[in-house]
């Protein structure tokens, strides 16, 4: 029960250890204790793609229980893409299959000789030759793997073509429609010649006690089921976002340029269920089941099914690049999901390039031939194949936004970085200039920019002010163009996401998603009834600020800081362009004095870093412990 | 009698109104816009979108 299994690749050994009692009360699990694994195991400036980097793989600590939407499980280690803290949640069937099969946490460390695969089945770790995936798809890789398995219900997560070629945002995968994706764990995996994890197990997981674990997941599932968000998501998924953002005039048309693209009636969402969903999938114990199952009708991928699209790059693919047709954005999703490739950094770096291209920054002769225009089927296809080939112009993509943008214009290089909007090396997410503790969250996560490590979701539901308070504990400022007040519903909002992300529990039952789903009172209920930890909510929410705490405690031992903790320049200095807000900015002397509310509501100083007294409070003063 | 669900305009966003349930085009009193609905089941519905994305945008544009 609760083990750790220290993988090292270059000796093929394996150590397995249990985790203390005292890192679950602290750290729960997942994300948590893949943190603290991560502070404790990864030094200050080794380099992402070397053998000296750690791979760690991190089950919630419910994941696989009779707990409410119980898929999910972290890879995390240093990220190719931002030379900073890597992590990727995902959910799917491998987290629960992976304790079934004995173990809550792999701690991948070394290079193996050859490519290899693990085999991992009821507490017993096998190394395998994996020489034979090397020219294979992701899809082609599941099936050659479930067969060579011999067992319908073995779990894998897998690499495809871009993780072996170690393109820098490359994604681990555990089915065709499940990705850890963001900041490159696949890369990683890649570097270490690691192709695939296989898992089975017929372990039991107990929980203290069973009666009360079962009567909070009936509560739990009645509470979700009868809320009108749950019956959209159930319907839509993500991809209601496609609608919201649009109507509201949020999206990230071409680039960040304008918050409003021309996109004609094609890319209506009641078009993509009409014309292209065939099915819906869901991850292991969640009755939302968001995911969609999609047959792509005409075209070259005449017949191609996948799985999705999911908002974050269908949105992408769409405003941000410009693809005004379905087929255009499922061809592109599914040859992502074929290489392994994040959509989301796919379209984020071909709108950069088309950017470029529209202000006569690059031509075909850097191209390589390729015109591109916005929505161009041909160069947006063209360009994730060559990403995923590392050939050509989008091979030349792979080396990361930094590398390519001095490539391209040398000395002159950082006049050109305000085309290239990321934050803390990671592409940002949308255009949230309207909305400030989005951006606040967007500009501090610990990650880089990321919707899923703070987003304050509330924010866009104009929900009455006693709604807000009693759900966030404190009163939060109405004014949605104020920028004072806003740094709580962040902080809230983190430790929700940290929280979840520990439990594996998924995001998208939470109150990150609509308001009347679970937060930290339902968290606590599953855990006491599920294990022996006894936890206050109070004491669940400071679970997710340790683990904030700790992420920033490894950001700031890389010398990060104040001055990391912001956004693009594009979302201060350009207006928006269409709708309501029509030649409004936002106001960069006030947006980052809410540093100075957000840091000491935190208890860190000035500079962003934890004071001694925060890291007393939340017991992180003594590490790295190592106590694993 | 038909009864009549509550819904929020996405044009000027804080504005409620009842509509009838199952309803599958509305147009908000007050800012005159016109919108497709999904109706989940009689009592619940949401706004998919205008209906036609071109003139909305044309008149945000
Ligand atoms: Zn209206």
């Amino acid at each position: 029960m609760n083990n750790v299994a220290y993988v090292d690749l270059t000796n093929q050994k394996v150590t397995i250890k249990e985790i203390p009692q005292k890192i679950r009360r602290l750290f729960l699990g997942g994300r948590g204790i893949n943190m603290y694994l991560l502070y404790n195991h990864v030094k200050k400036g080794i380099a992402p793609l070397s053998p000296e980097n750690t791979l760690i793989f991190g089950a919630g600590m419910l994941t696989g229980m009779h707990v409410l939407a119980s898929a999910r499980y972290n890879v995390s280690g240093r990220s190719p893409h931002s030379g900073l803290i890597g992590d990727s949640n995902a959910g799917g069937f491998f987290g629960p299959e992976l304790r079934f099969a004995g173990f809550d946490h792999l701690v991948i460390t070394g290079k193996a000789a050859k490519p290899v695969s693990l085999w991992i089945h009821d507490g017993q770790i096998e190394f395998k030759d994996a020489s034979h995936l090397s020219d294979l798809n992701t899809t082609e890789t599941f099936e050659t793997l479930r067969e060579e398995s011999g067992d319908p219900q073995s779990q894998m997560a897998i690499i495809g073509p871009a993780g072996r070629r170690q393109v820098i945002f490359a994604n681990v995968m555990n089915s065709i429609n499940n990705a850890n994706g963001h900041t490159g764990m696949g890369a990683v995996m890649g570097s270490k010649n690691l192709y695939a994890i296989v898992v089975r197990g017929t372990q039991t997981l107990p929980a203290r006690d069973p009666a009360a674990l079962y009567k909070v997941f009936d509560k739990q599932y009645k509470q979700v089921l009868s809320r009108k968000g749950f019956k959209a998501n159930a319907f839509y998924g993500t991809l209601m976002r496609m609608s919201l953002m649009r109507t509201q005039m949020t999206m990230a048309g071409h680039n960040y340029q304008f918050n409003a693209v021309d996109l004609g009636e094609d890319v209506d969402i009641e078009n993509f269920m009409d014309k292209y969903e065939y099915a819906k999938a869901s991850c292991f114990n969640c009755p939302q089941h968001t995911k969609h199952i999609h047959v792509v009708k005409s075209g070259p991928h005449k017949g191609m099914v996948g799985g999705g699209p999911e908002f974050a790059a269908a949105g992408g693919f769409s405003a941000t690049c410009g693809a005004t047709d379905w087929e255009t954005i499922l061809e592109c999703w599914d040859l992502c999901n074929q290489y392994g490739i994040d959509g989301m950094y796919a379209a984020n770096y071909i709108a950069w390039v088309m950017e470029l291209y529209q202000r006569g920054l690059i031509d075909e002769k850097v191209t390589g031939g390729l015109s591109l225009r916005w929505g161009d089927h041909h160069a947006m296809t063209e360009l994730i194949h060559q990403m995923g080939r590392k050939e050509g112009f989008g091979g030349l993509l792979d080396e990361g936004w930094k590398a390519v943008n001095t490539k391209l214009f040398g000395e002159a290089a950082p006049m050109y970085e305000r085309y290239v909007p990321m934050i803390k090396g990671e592409p940002m997410e949308g255009n949230f200039k309207g909305m400030i503790a989005q951006a606040l969250g967007a500009a501090t996560a610990t990650r880089g920019s990321c919707h899923l490590r703070s987003r304050y979701t509330l924010e866009e539901f104009s929900l009455p002010s006693k709604v807000v308070a009693d759900i966030l504990g404190r009163e939060v400022n109405p004014d949605p163009d104020a920028y004072e007040g806003k740094a709580w519903p962040v902080i809230w909002s983190e430790n929700l996401c940290a929280v979840g992300d520990a439990l594996g529990i998924c995001r998208f039952l939470s109150k990150w998603m609509t308001p009347g789903f679970l937060a930290f009172d339902e968290f606590a209920e599953v855990v006491n009834a599920a294990t022996d930890l006894n936890l206050t909510p109070a004491q669940v929410m400071e679970c997710g600020e340790r683990i904030w705490n700790i992420e920033r405690m490894f950001l700031a031992r890389e010398g990060l800081g104040r001055k990391d903790d912001k956004l693009a320049d594009r979302c201060f200095d350009e207006p928006w362009t269409h709708g309501a807000r029509k030649g409004q900015v936002m106001d960069k002397e006030k947006f980052y004095k809410q540093l100075d509310e957000y840091y000491e509501l935190h208890g860190w100083d000035q500079e962003g870093h934890p004071t001694k007294e925060t890291l007393k409070r939340l017991e992180l003063d003594k590490e790295p412990s190592h106590l694993l | 009698m038909k009864k009549e669900i509550e819904i929020r305009c996405r044009s000027c966003h804080q504005f409620r109104w009842a509509v009838p349930s199952m309803q599958k085009v509305v147009k908000c009193p007050n800012c005159g816009q016109e919108w497709k609905l999904r109706w989940f089941d009689e009592e619940t519905a949401t706004i998919i979108s205008p209906v036609s994305w071109v003139e909305y945008e044309r008149k945000h544009w």
